[in-house]
């Protein structure tokens, strides 16, 4: 994967799919990277998409962050980066979690860069506190990833999802190696976001799903966030908060037809 | 690349070549990552080498660092390692700056486990007033992020006129700027409290020291008395700067396969 200058850092990217296929972008989730997408790539190459994956400010391979951040910051970024990587034309616009909340501030933002939009479990802001949020983030900042794998994967990878050891130990593994600091300025800018603003202005074809095993953003929480964006459809699968992580083609029969449609 | 736990860390790294291949593993230097090696790779896989590179603690992927590190963890990283993937015979073992001091601490600790060793300008300790640079620039990495730094540094160690290809250096430069800055900052505060001067003399498999012409950081002159200090050390004065591999990969792939094959 190569690494680009846009919005002013440096941001560790990959396209894939024929150069004439249909835009996507893929937003990961808090804690992800690209290499969260990875199991779901065949059946989006084959369904011809031409697909842009980055790690966000702060990920992976990208720039950490020092300081501050906000969604504003977070879009911009995917803005730019979309410019310097050529794709001209709008995109279909996917994420999970905060990428799905990410992919939502990113459309009512940047609406001509976007198509269709397809959002699972979306972190859109912090309803009814956010004292868990804001307690990883001064506890990742002291101690390092390693003591919130566990506690936070409990409720974002259930057990019951873990049927794939290698893939959840891979998973586990990349988690613990993100850079702490930038984690935590990723959870503060979930901690002070409210996108519920944004979502009347969304203009594009949206879908919204949601995991009935996702208890950090329930199916009744996230049917609000499709009813108050006009013309949204919304569907409950049989997953978590992490959707396209571990149920790659429960997420692929469903985006993909509405991607197409 | 893949991630595998050992030392109680997770650690990113790299294992390619035929498996019954000779065994070489690769240091990278400080801000640089397993990519630094890309450019070294084809000539190693001519010579048939089983290599392994690993992104250290703090870099690349590999789990990021809170407080402090010193040298014996870092050692202890690499033998953890060498037996999680499977490397049991001894290796080869290169490394280049920082990565070269490495080399030479894991040589002194864990000496069943290397069989030759070559070191390029390798950063033993912070003594020559060197530890006062690495710790402002801890301090600062830590206060405003990479990217300040990235200039003043790679003037030094990554010369104009080893920028003949400008895509590798781009890509080189962008990774150095998405370094962790705190785990940065780590690995120049534990060089900058190292002194490996007194273990030179407890190594004993055959070792290559090599300075470089151009490298005003770790001089010529300071990297001779290190090759003297070593029972089996031999020096050689190479056309390269700081970063031996990265700015000069052909000069690394002529002087340094044919003598680890001798």
């Amino acid at each position: 994967m190569p690494w680009i200058e846009a919005n002013g850092v440096t941001l560790h990217y990959s396209l894939d799919g024929p150069e004439g296929g249909k835009p996507l972008v893929l937003v990961h989730e808090l804690g992800g990277t690209s290499h969260s997408w990875e199991p779901l790539m065949p059946r989006v190459v084959a369904a011809g998409h031409r697909v842009l994956r980055w790690d966000w400010r702060g990920s992976g391979l990208s720039e950490k962050i020092r300081g501050d951040f906000s969604i504003d910051d977070m879009c911009a970024d995917l803005a730019a980066l979309m410019d310097a990587v050529g794709f001209g034309a709008p995109a279909d616009v996917v994420g999970t979690a905060l990428g799905g909340g990410v992919a939502i501030g990113f459309a009512a933002r940047y609406p001509a860069k976007v198509r269709r939009l397809a959002v699972s479990s979306p972190a859109t802001g912090s309803p009814g506190g956010n004292e868990r949020i804001m307690t990883r983030a001064a506890g990742v900042k002291k101690d390092g990833m390693r003591p919130f794998a566990d506690p936070s994967l409990t409720l974002s990878y259930p057990e019951k999802y873990r049927t794939n050891a290698a893939a959840f130990a891979e998973y586990r593994n990349r988690w613990i190696c993100n850079d702490p600091d930038s984690f935590a300025a990723h959870n503060l800018m979930l901690g002070g976001m409210d996108e519920s603003v944004n979502f009347g202005k969304l203009a594009c074809p949206t879908l919204v799903l949601s995991g009935v095993d996702d208890p950090l953003r329930t199916p009744a929480s996230v049917k609000e966030i499709a009813d108050a964006i006009p013309g949204a459809q919304y569907q409950e699968l049989n997953s978590g908060h992490f959707l396209p992580v571990y149920s790659p083609n429960m997420w692929a029969d469903t985006v993909l037809p509405f991607l197409a449609g | 690349m893949a991630l595998i736990e050992a030392n109680g860390i997770v650690q990113e790294y790299d294992l390619s070549g035929p498996e019954d291949g000779a065994p070489l593993v690769l240091l990278h230097e400080l801000g640089g990552s397993i990519q630094s090696w890309d450019r070294c790779m084809p000539a190693v896989a001519e010579a048939g080498r089983r290599v392994l590179r690993y992104n250290w603690r703090g870099t690349g992927a590999s789990e990021k660092i809170k407080g402090e590190l010193d040298v014996a963890t870092m050692c202890d990283d690499l033998a953890a390692l060498m037996d999680a993937v499977g490397l049991s015979q001894p290796a080869d073992v290169v490394g280049t700056a920082l990565g070269g001091g490495l080399a030479l601490a894991f040589a002194a600790r864990h000496p069943a486990k290397v069989r030759r060793l070559v070191v390029s300008s390798p950063a033993i300790g912070g003594g020559d007033g060197l530890g006062q640079m690495l710790r402002t620039r801890a301090d600062e990495v830590e206060q405003s992020g990479m990217r300040p730094q990235v200039e003043p540094s790679l003037k030094r160690s990554y010369l104009e006129k080893y920028r003949t290809d400008p895509q590798a250096f781009t890509a080189y430069r962008n990774r150095w700027v998405a370094n962790d800055p705190v785990s940065y900052a780590s690995h120049n505060r534990m060089l900058a409290a190292m002194d490996e001067t007194a273990n030179l003399a407890r190594i004993t498999c055959p070792t290559l020291v090599i300075g470089g012409e151009d490298d005003m950081l770790l001089t010529p002159a300071m990297m001779e008395p290190i090759a003297k200090a070593i029972p089996n050390g031999e020096y050689r004065l190479l056309p390269t700067g700081h970063f031996l591999p990265v700015n000069t990969p052909d000069v690394w792939a002529n002087e340094v396969l044919p003598w680890l094959a001798e």
